[in-house]
């Protein structure tokens, strides 16, 4: 097998056994990462259960791409029934950057499944093919930097540990696994699943590679996507650094993942920053939501404890293993609207008020401990926290969509991403048919049209739009309600690829470019001009030496999708009405004014007719929102079928 | 190469000027990964358990464009340059 390493490791806390599987009954069909968790979560998450019995599975899956020079490629996908989700704890997935999953796979595996419970804290170390899983009494208790370096000096220098802090081992539905600095998988709250099962760590060395199927053909794409991925997909300027921070701070530029050849503009590392509000000096990376800490200034979050506060408050969250994106869009700024509204105003004592570094200090200690009754209640995410303290549900709703998880890209909650009307009605079909926020992988495009069309003419971003999506009404702003279950679709199957392969989600799909003539990304190779979109399939059948046609790998990602689905179905009786619960939300009128030049909120008639599109192209039950038999025995799914069938839930 | 006993194991690559390791002649005896100052957690030098040999970096003498870490390298952090 190229790409795979054709086994899977499965370790049971509760019998101290390990077995080793192969990875070649899911290959193809269902690719690696998320694809292959989605196929176990079928076999094996049933009957429905607490994310936090034993039973539960928590999936590291790598795909072909993980370890290869693919770019970006560097990803771990974390998959099992996450305490998130609200207010029914469902299957979801969430996912990793950092070495690990690469390191992963030069020990021999594609992936890890954990399941039961250790009765004692352990921590599990893979090296080459061997398992072990230790006693971890010294580490438990220790926040995720501390017990990264322990387990070097015991083990490896060269060891990668994903980890859990004090957050996950206490269950907070907000704690994330933890890798390196700041890379973790935050949404879903997989880090107190980890934590139900008494395991601390999961550390991997690994000496081996990764057979690739045709090394010459990669090399070449790798070298000319190089040229062309000199920006984010979704950010369209170039990288730069704040030469005081550089100065003061050690501050350079880092990417996230292993094999990214791509800069993103917010990442960064910073050496030595000095505690404002312990001593000592903290470095570690700063990417994504972590810089707004610091807060923004003319923005929503225009708090200002100053820029070293809200590093150390940053870096403190990722010790002690909290979810930085619920914290800051969604924890704070309901916690200050409800002092706003003198609902509460303090924690314990401590006056409500992110300009203070000591909020943040006792706030992040309070969530990470479980600290009396508010740290308790705000340690289950904020929508239980308001139906534990029974205070703030309204102020609540406007942060938190349904599901359990804060604005993300959304126009509502999200008050910080420039998405305006009528981008977001793809993004509200898209959260009414996910499990969970659906912007961890599929930004592409929601973040890509709004922010690409700051820098190019939007007549530019009709006519490729046009060739992606078939029809530039995909995008077109005289055209808000036409068209756009087609792009809603087509980025649910980039990101079910996204998540499989794997690729970055803000690397891929690759649409707009800067440095090509019409700003459609192409690169030219030894075969011919190759189109942006195809880019993922390229890289899958140079590695794999797997000849899938790009529409077959399409149609596995469809598969996965409607298997995601299936379950939802079985486990949760998911159907069309639980997915227009998120209609009161895109209901509330939008943040940002867009080129109507007003704000807008979203039309319930005309929405539900797009609805009713999306079900019929996705060859679904329009009435019930569930897949038919039809579709899934086309999908190769006659199994599934067969089980929904029985259950008479098709 | 001063501390390797066999003649034909350690050879200076005309081409790229790296010194490299002939995998047919060497002998396992670690003297150059324990000789080596740069090689304090194996980057340069390294074992291979399975044929109990030593390889390190030969500059991609078989390529034809030079080394491959230079090429792919997307901020030119890495370059390589003619050692003469």
């Amino acid at each position: 097998m190229y790409g795979w390493m054709g086994k899977v490791l499965r370790v049971n806390l509760s019998s101290d056994k390990t077995e080793v599987e192969d990875t070649s009954r899911y290959a193809e069909k269902f690719i690696g990462g998320r694809g292959i968790a989605t196929a176990i979560a079928w076999d094996e998450l049933h009957p429905v259960m607490d994310p936090f019995t034993p039973e539960n599975r928590l999936m590291f899956m790598t795909g072909p791409l993980t370890g290869t020079l693919a770019p970006a490629s560097g990803r771990t996908a974390v998959c099992g029934i996450a305490p998130q989700a609200y207010p029914t704890p469902w299957f979801t997935r969430s996912n990793m950057g950092g070495q690990w999953g690469s390191e992963l796979k030069y020990a021999g595996f594609d992936g890890v499944i954990v399941q039961g419970k250790a009765e004692n804290p352990v921590y599990i170390y893979i090296h080459d093919g061997k398992v072990e899983v230790n006693d971890a009494k010294d580490l438990w208790g220790l926040d995720t930097y501390s017990t990264q370096r322990i387990i070097w000096n015991k083990h490896d220098r060269d060891a990668k540990v994903a980890c859990i802090g004090p957050a996950g081992e206490r269950l907070a539905r907000i704690a994330v696994i933890l890798t390196e600095t700041e890379s973790a998988a935050g949404q879903g709250g997989f880090g107190a699943v980890m934590g139900s099962k008494n395991l601390k760590a999961i550390a991997v060395r690994g000496t081996g590679g990764v057979k690739i199927a045709r090394p010459d053909e990669l090399m070449e794409l790798c070298l000319k996507m190089k040229g062309e991925m000199l920006t984010a997909e979704h950010i369209p300027i170039k990288p730069s650094l704040n030469s005081e921070h550089v100065t003061l701070y050690g501050q350079r530029l880092q990417n996230c993942s292993h094999a990214c050849f791509v800069q993103c503009p917010l990442n960064h590392y910073y050496k030595s920053v000095p505690g404002v509000v312990s001593p000592g000096i903290l470095s570690g990376q700063s990417h994504c939501i972590a810089p707004v800490f610091a807060g923004a200034p003319k923005t929503f979050y225009d708090w200002n404890p100053g820029f070293k506060a809200g590093f150390e408050a940053a870096v403190l969250s990722n010790k002690y293993g909290i979810n930085q994106w619920e914290l800051i869009i969604g924890t704070v700024p309901w916690l200050r609207a409800m002092k706003q509204r003198g609902v509460l105003t303090n924690l314990d004592g401590m006056e409500i008020d992110p300009d203070n570094p000591d909020f943040w200090f006792t706030l992040i200690k309070k969530i990470a401990y479980r600290d009396g009754r508010l740290g308790n209640a705000l340690a289950e995410g904020g929508l239980r926290a308001a139906d534990i303290l029974k205070i703030g549900k309204k102020e609540a709703s406007e942060f938190w969509a349904p599901y359990g998880y804060t604005g993300h890209w959304d126009g509502r909650g999200d008050r910080i991403n420039p998405i305006f009307f009528p981008v977001w009605i793809v993004a509200a079909i898209q959260w009414a048919t996910d499990t969970r926020d659906p912007f961890s992988s599929s930004h592409g495009y929601v973040a890509g049209v709004s922010l690409w069309s700051n820098v190019l003419k939007w007549d530019n971003i009709y006519r490729i739009a046009d060739k992606v999506y078939g029809s530039d009404k995909a995008v077109n702003l005289e055209t808000p309600y036409e068209y756009k279950a087609q792009p809603a679709i087509w980025h649910q199957h980039r990101s079910v690829l996204k998540d499989s392969l794997p690729l970055c989600d803000w690397a891929f799909p690759r649409i707009y470019s800067l440095s090509s003539d019409d700003h459609y990304v192409k690169i030219t190779t030894s075969k011919g001009t190759i189109y942006g979109p195809s880019f993922e399939h390229r890289l899958f059948t140079a590695v794999t030496g797997v000849d899938l046609t790009q529409s077959d790998l399409d149609r596995a990602a469809e598969r996965i999708f409607n298997l995601e689905r299936a379950i939802q179905v079985r486990s949760h009786r998911r159907s069309r009405k639980e997915d227009e619960s998120v209609i009161p939300y895109f209901e509330m009128t939008e943040h940002f004014v867009g080129p109507t030049g007003k704000r807008e909120n979203l039309d319930r008639g005309k929405f539900m007719k797009l609805m009713d599109e999306y079900y019929t192209l996705r060859g679904w039950n329009k009435a019930t929102g569930r897949p038919t038999k039809e579709k899934l025995v086309e999908l190769g799914l006659g199994y599934v079928s067969g089980e929904l069938e029985k259950l008479d839930l098709i | 190469m001063q501390v390797c006993p066999v003649e034909e194991a350690m050879v200076v690559d005309e081409k790229t000027g790296a010194r490299t390791i002939v995998e047919d002649e060497c002998i396992g005896c670690g003297n150059c990964f324990r000789a080596c100052p740069f090689n304090t957690e194996s980057f340069i030098i390294s074992h291979r358990p399975q044929k109990n040999v030593y390889v390190k970096c030969d500059l991609c003498y078989r390529r034809d464009r030079g080394p491959a870490c230079a090429e792919i390298c997307p901020h030119d952090a890495l370059i390589y340059i003619s050692h003469r």
